[in-house]
């Protein structure tokens, strides 16, 4: 009897001991999207700190009314896509945010590639752009194309970014309109990218924004930040540091899925001041 | 690999469950384990998965041919043929020779897809919007067709029923709200669990509760074993078959098999053979559209799929490989502990049916109650969970009487029918 009390008591202070600081994961994206990605690839990157709950409710909705129910540490990623279709009143109601809450700043541009198009056959020719959702974001992306430069470019929905990779593969469409990072998937994958959507002139791509100046829907991209939700400035700070070291660790997920942050740019230091501007642009970007 | 032992052994023991007990099958099963899955990796659910389908196709044949109770709808042929079964020798004969099929038609369909894994894969370019939509018409079209417990008509009726109650919450495609009455907890549309449990769950167990069982010893008897490869390979093939046949499966593969040896033989013990080997390479076969293009043909597939969803994994041709590779390394494991339960363990595994039924359905009632408000609690809608399954039950009391299947499997693949609809709108427009 006495053995299995000092077992007990070796066994509840062993796992006080080795208690774990607890955080949940709230995904506010797409059960498949790059969202949904990043925050299971994360929760494994992070279960060695702390005892991770991941939650996926699989819309931005569901998503923001559990926000104020969960009581612990709470890391929500919220992109540009959302705030632009919230704004335009067809979402929910719009996550607003103090910059001191931002883990984490990332911003992709969106890209046009295709497995053998060509630039100008895009311009010219009747093609299928296949895209993912929200359908309203990228068809008025696709739209502001046709509408600069007299394109005939039809939008073909998907649920996520693999989905419309597929389609492309399959021949069902003809070029997509995806962030830059998947871009490069079809580059190795035997296809090519063709056009971005930024006004950066020394792109490798064309950027569309350098062909028509006055059009802002061509510098558009994902814009998102991973908000801290429930806990202190110092809690905050600490879980950036993990967090940025996870992205710069070879072995992790994170530094996987961004390719050492070549697909994916990603900023841990931005003042509060180049949060908001960036944020409000990219926002403003994506609406009519 | 280690992590996939636990889900592994859930996975068994919940098959050996729904082998055993009539009434329990695969998908109420999945509706007890319903919070233990939303722990679990999409590989270790879907290792849970196969694990508990392949056992239950081992076990069901034990209730089936000792005492004429189907633990499991595959098992209907062992059920009419234990009836002309005259010895507890035949009756020995007929456990050991369905394990001895069971091993070779599960293993044997196993080993041939692994080698025509690369032309599978090549299928995949002709799975456009266009293919994907005309299968799952024809799945929804042949499940009106199969299930002979309703009417055609009343089919229908649950089909659009299992769409329309689909359709509640925020539609990503239309980017609309459809009857969410401005409440943010419908927004992701009516508990998943919840529609499982009311309109499938609770029905399945009323209908079997007065279910009669009669317990006798099942004998070990000194028997020779008749195995002929090629008739196992042929049964095997024609499992392998049926298992791809929507809302039918492993049902379809052991009648097939069945028809088959009932026109060849005379023997009951052959005919037993038959049908419980062509139903266990149907329990493989019924998984490959699931895993190469994320197709459930039956409801607890779909389950499973949605589930995998849930956290954030598709099943398709670029997860493809790497499932195919474990799920077959499980396989080859798990026909190995079927064998094992099914013949030398089948004896005291037959004993087990001295237990009372009335209780254990009971049980599990309370059990899947219980799951409603622990998911709805984990969720932080508990009340939300509890008035939607309110809500619900009167529907159930409508339908106590039918077979709910179309109305659960509609529900479960709405969201991916809407969109192959609303895509096909852009496409050929």
């Amino acid at each position: 009897m006495k053995k299995i009390a000092i077992l007990i008591t070796l066994l509840i202070f062993g796992t006080v001991a080795n208690a774990k600081d607890s955080i949940t994961l709230l995904n506010t994206g797409s059960k498949s999207g790059s969202y949904a990605v990043q925050m299971t690839t994360l929760s494994k990157d992070l279960s060695n700190t702390f005892n991770v709950d991941l939650k996926i409710p699989g819309d931005y909705c569901s998503a923001a009314q559990m926000i104020d129910k969960i009581k612990g540490p709470l890391l929500v990623p919220f992109a540009n896509d959302f705030e632009a279709i919230g704004k335009a009143g067809m979402g929910c109601d719009i996550l607003t945010f103090e910059p001191k809450q931002v883990v984490r700043y990332d911003s992709t541009a969106f890209a046009i590639c295709s497995m053998n198009g060509s630039n100008d056959a895009f311009m010219k020719d009747s093609v299928r752009v296949g895209h993912s959702l929200p359908a309203t974001v990228f068809q008025r992306q696709i739209q502001a194309i046709n509408d600069s430069f007299g394109a005939k470019l039809s939008p073909v929905p998907y649920e996520g970014s693999g989905n419309t990779k597929t389609a492309l593969y399959n021949g069902e469409v003809d070029y997509v309109l995806l962030s830059i990072k998947h871009g490069r998937d079809i580059m190795k994958n035997g296809g090519k990218c063709h056009y971005e959507f930024s006004n950066d002139a020394n792109s490798d791509l064309v950027a569309l924004g350098t062909l028509d100046k006055s059009n802002k829907q061509f510098i558009a991209g994902y814009d998102g930040v991973w908000l801290a939700y429930n806990m202190t400035d110092d809690q905050i700070e600490n879980l950036r540091s993990i967090i940025s070291g996870i992205h710069n660790d070879p072995s992790s997920g994170m530094y996987s899925y961004t390719n050492g942050g070549k697909n994916l740019k990603v900023y841990f230091d931005l003042s509060s001041a180049e949060i908001v501007y960036r944020w409000k642009s990219s926002v403003a970007n994506l609406q009519e | 690999m280690f992590d996939l032992i636990a889900p592994a052994t859930v996975g068994i023991t919940a098959g050996f469950v729904s082998g055993f007990i009539p009434g329990i099958g695969n998908f109420a099963c999945l509706l007890l384990l319903f919070p233990y899955l939303f722990t679990l990796d999409p590989m270790q659910i879907l290792v849970l998965y196969v694990s508990l389908t392949t056992i239950s196709q081992y076990i069901g044949s034990i209730p089936a041919i000792t005492y004429g109770v189907p633990g499991e709808s595959s098992s209907v042929p062992a059920v009419i043929e234990s009836k002309n079964l005259r010895t507890s020798q035949q009756v020995y004969q007929s456990i050991v020779q369905s394990a001895v099929g069971s091993t070779f038609g599960g293993v044997i369909v196993l080993v041939f897809t692994w080698l025509a894994v690369d032309h599978l894969m090549a299928l995949m370019k002709f799975f456009t919007t266009g293919a994907q939509l005309v299968v799952y018409v024809s799945m929804l079209v042949v499940m009106t067709l199969v299930i002979r417990a309703n009417s055609m008509a009343m089919n229908v009726l649950l089909i659009v029923l299992g769409l329309a109650l689909g359709m509640i919450g925020y539609n990503r495609w239309t980017q609309t709200a459809i009857l969410t009455f401005d409440r943010p907890e419908l927004h992701n549309g009516l508990p998943l669990v919840v529609v499982m449990i009311v309109l499938l769950g609770l029905p399945e167990i009323m209908k079997n509760f007065s279910v009669k069982q009669q317990y006798r010893p099942l004998m070990r008897e000194k028997i020779q074993i008749r195995f002929n490869w090629l008739r196992s390979a042929w049964y095997s093939v024609l499992g392998f078959v049926g298992g791809l046949a929507p809302g039918m499966t492993t049902t379809m593969s052991s009648q097939l098999a069945y028809l088959n040896a009932k026109v060849t033989t005379k023997d009951p013990v052959e005919r037993i053979t038959a049908a419980e080997t062509a139903n266990n390479a149907g329990a493989f076969s019924q998984l490959i559209p699931l895993m190469l293009l994320g197709i459930p043909l039956i409801g607890s597939e779909a389950l499973i799929l949605n589930v995998m969803y849930a956290k954030g994994f598709y099943l398709g041709q670029s997860t493809f490989p790497e499932v195919f590779r474990t799920v077959a390394i499980l396989l080859i494991a798990v026909n190995v502990i079927g064998l094992i339960l099914a013949w030398p363990m089948a004896r005291h595994i037959s004993k087990i049916f001295q237990i009372n039924l009335k209780i254990v359905y009971s049980v599990i009632a309370v059990t899947l109650l219980l799951v409603v408000v622990w998911i709805g609690y984990t969720n932080f809608q508990t009340a939300y969970y509890v008035i939607a399954f309110a809500g619900l039950l009167p529907v159930a009391y409508l339908l106590r009487n039918r077979d709910t299947m179309p109305l659960i499997f509609a529900f479960l693949i709405h969201d991916r029918l809407f969109e192959l609809v609303w895509r096909s709108f852009y496409l050929f427009n």
